[in-house]
């Protein structure tokens, strides 16, 4: 699997990013797989992990928050995503919790509460992990157009989409730099600022193209999709298994512990 | 009847760069027209021109009769589909199957979108690469992909800005003989760019060369091929086997390795 020698070996030029973080490309093979949570409307994932963020959020025992993470490790494992991947995907939401709880003391919150936001904050990435990596982009949008108006979902789309290419024209950049010889630490902040110039207009030209491409083939301000979703009434089932699932947590939160 | 008609256009890009000066183009529905010419003579801005993405600033251009414009610019899209230079530009959807059914999508009903769609990715031997993501197939496929996305939409009229351009010879066999077959099977109108002299004779009746914006010649193939001024002009190289007739002071100028064979066989027997 290419994802596999990307995050083992490095091969390719987003190899260091999609270490840590996943690439729109990674994001699309998972989401395109098949398997049993794979199959479920799109509402249903949001629901399952949405309710489980909010109520790992709202829980204050860390047994629970622990019990959370557990079950949406189990689920990805049933979605046959990568565990060992996406822990190292976890890395980076870890790195922004781990600085805001190294702060919490000195607010005046125990190294306990510190430690249990840390979890939260982990279990939270986890359920987003899963839900962007069993539900293709396209049918995210397509929500998201419900609430949104379709030229704003079809702009986070395509935002998704080519977010990465910006982190992988950036490390072409400095690799291209570093091979006309390594500049000094102080040279070399400085160039970052013709680097993100260039970025910028090498976005602003990709993104002229596409939208060029894109009217050329019809596009009416809404991206169509290839196979609509049908609710089913697994989705019925498992929606209600969610929902039970967190009213069951809330109660042994409220009642039991 | 004319499929195209580019009548005395001029544009002018914002920065100042006048990449069209007084262009004319005639095209023949069912004619395959080669457009010839160095970095920056306008031939991009020519193609963008003909499926109306880009207007003229002066003069014209018409796509069967009918006058290009912003009223019109959803049917002229319809009936001119044009395939990019980088793929990657035009291939924006999370899979191939989706790529190639965005256009049709916003054009037909479901049902025929969708057969549309499975028919191109059949016609270009891509079925296999259906669930596949853009991002990881190869330049040649990529290429075969964007024109899928094309051809589905039925368009009358193919435009190709460089289609052959940064393939492997196995790629660029395929296109070659893809593109051929649409000429043939389908009678699509066909336009490319290219700076790939050698596929000209084999996909082109008619060749275009264009210089700083302006239409320089404008006739057959052989006549382009064989005029080592107008290609020196353009920047281009002669044909091989056209090079090798003239090294050996030869007369007739083959252009492709079939006319070449057939020489060379000719001259081996009167020889012998």
């Amino acid at each position: 699997m290419w994802w596999r020698n990307k995050t083992q070996g490095g091969l390719r030029t987003s190899s260091v990013i999609e270490r840590y973080l996943p690439s729109t490309p990674m994001i699309e093979y998972f989401s395109t797989r098949k398997s049993f949570y794979h199959s479920f409307h799109t509402i249903s994932k949001l629901v399952f992990s949405l309710s489980m963020v909010l109520i790992a959020v709202y829980l204050k025992s860390a047994v629970l928050v622990a019990l959370i993470s557990l079950v949406a490790l189990l689920v990805m494992a049933s979605a046959r995503l990568p565990l060992k991947t996406v822990m190292s995907w976890s890395l980076t939401p870890l790195l922004f919790a781990v600085t805001l709880c190294i702060l919490l003391p000195l607010i005046g919150y125990s190294l306990l509460e510190a430690a249990l936001i840390l979890v939260k904050a982990v279990t939270a990435a986890w359920l987003m992990f899963l839900l962007v990596l069993t539900t293709p982009i396209t049918n995210l949008a397509r929500l998201a157009s419900k609430l949104l108006p379709s030229w704003l979902a079809d702009t986070l789309m395509l935002t998704s989409r080519y977010f990465f290419l910006v982190f992988d024209e950036a490390q072409k950049m400095v690799k291209a730099m570093n091979a006309r010889g390594s500049p000094p630490l102080r040279r070399r902040v400085m160039l970052v600022a013709n680097v993100m110039a260039s970025l910028f207009v090498k976005g602003y030209e990709r993104a002229e193209k596409v939208y060029v491409a894109m009217a050329s083939r019809g596009y009416g301000g809404k991206i169509p999709i290839t196979s609509p979703e049908r609710f089913k009434i697994r989705d019925v089932f498992f929606v209600a298994a969610a929902l039970a699932f967190s009213f069951i947590l809330v109660y042994v939160e409220v009642f039991v512990f | 009847m004319k499929a195209v008609e580019v009548d005395c256009v001029e544009h002018v890009y914002p920065d100042g760069t006048r990449a069209l000066c007084g262009a004319r183009l005639e095209v023949e529905e069912g004619e395959s027209v080669a457009i010839l010419g160095p970095n920056g003579s306008g031939k991009t801005t020519l193609i963008l021109h003909i499926n109306g993405t880009l207007l003229p600033h002066e003069g014209e251009v018409r796509i069967f009769g009918k006058s290009v414009s912003r009223r019109n610019l959803d049917w002229v899209r319809r009936t001119v589909g044009v395939v990019f230079q980088n793929s990657d530009d035009q291939l924006f959807m999370p899979t191939v199957f989706e790529d190639v059914a965005f256009g049709p999508l916003n054009i037909m009903p479901r049902e025929e979108a969708l057969r549309e769609a499975e028919s191109a990715m059949e016609e270009l031997g891509i079925t296999e690469l259906r669930d596949r993501i853009p991002h990881f197939l190869s330049g040649g496929q990529k290429r075969l992909v964007a024109i899928a996305g094309v051809i589905a939409m039925k368009p009358r009229i193919l435009v190709l800005d460089e289609p052959t351009i940064g393939l492997d010879f196995e790629s660029r066999e395929r296109i070659i003989w893809v593109l051929s077959q649409l000429k043939e099977c389908h009678g699509l109108t066909l336009i490319f760019s290219t700076f790939d002299v050698e596929i000209v004779p084999l996909l082109a009746d008619k060749v275009v060369v264009l210089k700083n914006g302006r239409v320089a010649y404008q006739g057959d193939v052989r006549g382009a091929l064989t005029n080592v001024k107008l290609l020196r002009e353009a920047r281009l190289d002669q044909p091989p086997y056209v090079k090798l007739a003239e090294e050996l002071g030869l007369n007739e100028k083959p252009l492709t390795l079939k006319e070449a064979s057939a020489l060379f066989s000719r001259i081996i027997k009167s020889n012998v």
